[in-house]
């Protein structure tokens, strides 16, 4: 955990952060470049029994069983069939808890996102990157980490570490 | 597992090797050929996988273990303890027989070492010895850690994993065998039993109903027997378990994963998992999903 923080913070004290950006329901989104462990075109996955409607299922990379989400459902956004430019962004996530026998040890776990396309390799001057406002009436931790203000374009920065957490607190909302 | 496994293993060899073989002079002298043998094996058994380390050699020396114990105050000195208490003996923390440290071993940080770490894989270890012809000591690990003997069953349109130690019987449904009780609950006539069935379909969110369901895997957890209807029975096969904690989070009903020949992934359920999905569900959901309707 503690060094995937610092390297997180190596990318943002040097002149800017490298981002992987990608387009879901025709916004850009960006995630650090260094999280990222590959991307892939999409293949179906095997939907693991109740879990929330965001969480696609697993699939096998290179053996690894690897759970996906769906980015647009994660933010609550209008569901899309998977198509040809579907694009899965693996991830490495800090914490987890993999077994009992693992539990002191600090653990990573690589999870994908489905995103609608691939965009782009950027990098991002830090003095662009602004905190995003904080709305009051979410009680979830925000998943954006920051907006990225350039000339032209904007990029919503997302924290990877909380793509997949939360999800207690999106079925107890689905539920009520 | 295998890091855990291999100090243990190690220690295991040299053990063999030092306190085990003798000399080519003694082994000539007790009829065996000059060379030992040291023997690596691993096999399953039952829902283990056993991993051996067996050697040629002298065996267990019960009168030198004895005598240590004794000196250790760890028998008495009018105790005459039984073969397999004395060999229980090398178990205890910092016993030694030899008489010096050697590089290879003798500091008497031992076997109880090895018994811990074996003991943290849920595992046993067993020590059989018979002097003059050698010395085996058994590593029994819950195969759960490593391959199960699996049913593929379908339901809707996936596989998953039974595995074959849960499973009591395979039948075809014959309809007119279900019977029913208060709350929409249906229970199978099997020979004199009756057992609840359970719908995969809805535990494992493919489908509402079992109604097209036309096997019923008769698997048993916690004691309990129970009727899992599923759609067809696939094939028999060993599959590697895969977690499914390391990447994501514990799955209730759902033990582990594993790639099938295709590439795709299966779910390897819980039995016991099931039973209590299905429970929590029948308490949240008067289900209205009879089979026989």
């Amino acid at each position: 955990m503690d060094d995937m923080t610092e390297g997180r913070n190596n990318t943002t004290a040097a002149d800017g952060e490298q981002l992987l950006t990608f387009i879901v329901d025709g916004k850009e989104y960006g995630v650090d470049i260094l999280r990222v462990q590959e991307i892939r075109g999409w293949s179906a996955p095997m939907p693991i029994p109740n879990t929330p409607a965001y969480i696609k299922g697993v699939i096998n990379i290179r053996g690894d069983v690897v759970p996906i989400a769906d980015l647009r459902e994660r933010l609550r956004l209008p569901a899309l069939s998977y198509g040809d430019t579907t694009v899965v962004v693996v991830l490495r996530i800090a914490g987890g808890h993999a077994s009992a026998a693992e539990a002191s040890t600090p653990h990573e776990r690589v999870m994908g996102i489905i995103v609608d396309a691939m965009s782009d390799v950027t990098k991002i001057p830090l003095k662009s990157i602004k905190p995003a406002p904080v709305f009051a009436e979410t009680l979830e931790k925000p998943l954006t980490r920051g907006i990225a203000t350039l000339e032209d374009k904007m990029i919503t920065i997302l924290d990877v570490d909380r793509i997949f957490s939360g999800a207690g607190d999106v079925t107890a909302a689905q539920a009520a | 597992m295998l890091e855990k496994l291999g100090d243990p293993l190690v220690h295991l060899v040299r053990n063999s090797l030092d306190h085990g073989l003798e000399s080519p002079a003694e082994r000539l002298a007790a009829g065996k050929p000059p060379q030992g043998t040291l023997e690596l094996r691993d096999y399953h058994q039952g829902s283990s996988i056993v991993v051996e380390v067996a050697d040629d050699g002298r065996g267990l020396d019960l009168a030198k273990i004895l005598a240590s114990a004794r000196r250790r105050g760890l028998v008495g000195p009018d105790e005459t303890p039984s073969d397999s208490a004395l060999r229980e003996m090398i178990f205890a923390p910092g016993f030694s027989t030899a008489s010096a440290v050697t590089d290879v071993s003798g500091r008497g940080v031992g076997m109880d070492v090895v018994r811990r770490n074996i003991k943290e894989l849920a595992g046993e270890i067993a020590v059989e010895s018979t002097p003059g012809r050698g010395t085996r000591v058994a590593l029994r690990l819950p195969l759960t850690l490593a391959i199960v003997d699996g049913q593929l069953v379908r339901v809707g349109p996936h596989s998953y994993v039974i595995p074959l130690l849960s499973i009591v019987d395979l039948v075809e449904l014959d309809r007119t065998l279900v019977g029913w009780v208060e709350g929409g609950r249906e229970v199978y006539r099997l020979g004199d039993e009756l057992v609840p069935l359970v719908p995969l379909h809805p535990l494992l969110g493919v489908g509402a109903d079992g109604r097209e369901a036309r096997m019923l895997v008769v698997a048993e957890a916690d004691g309990q027997r129970v009727g899992l209807l599923v759609d067809e029975l696939q094939s028999q096969q060993q599959v590697v378990v895969k977690s499914l904690e390391s990447n994501y989070e514990r799955v209730e009903g759902v033990s582990g994963a594993t790639i099938l020949g295709d590439g795709g992934v299966a779910f390897i359920l819980d039995v016991g998992g099931l039973r209590r999905l299905d429970r929590a569900r029948r308490r949240t959901a008067p289900a209205r999903e009879q089979v026989a309707a």
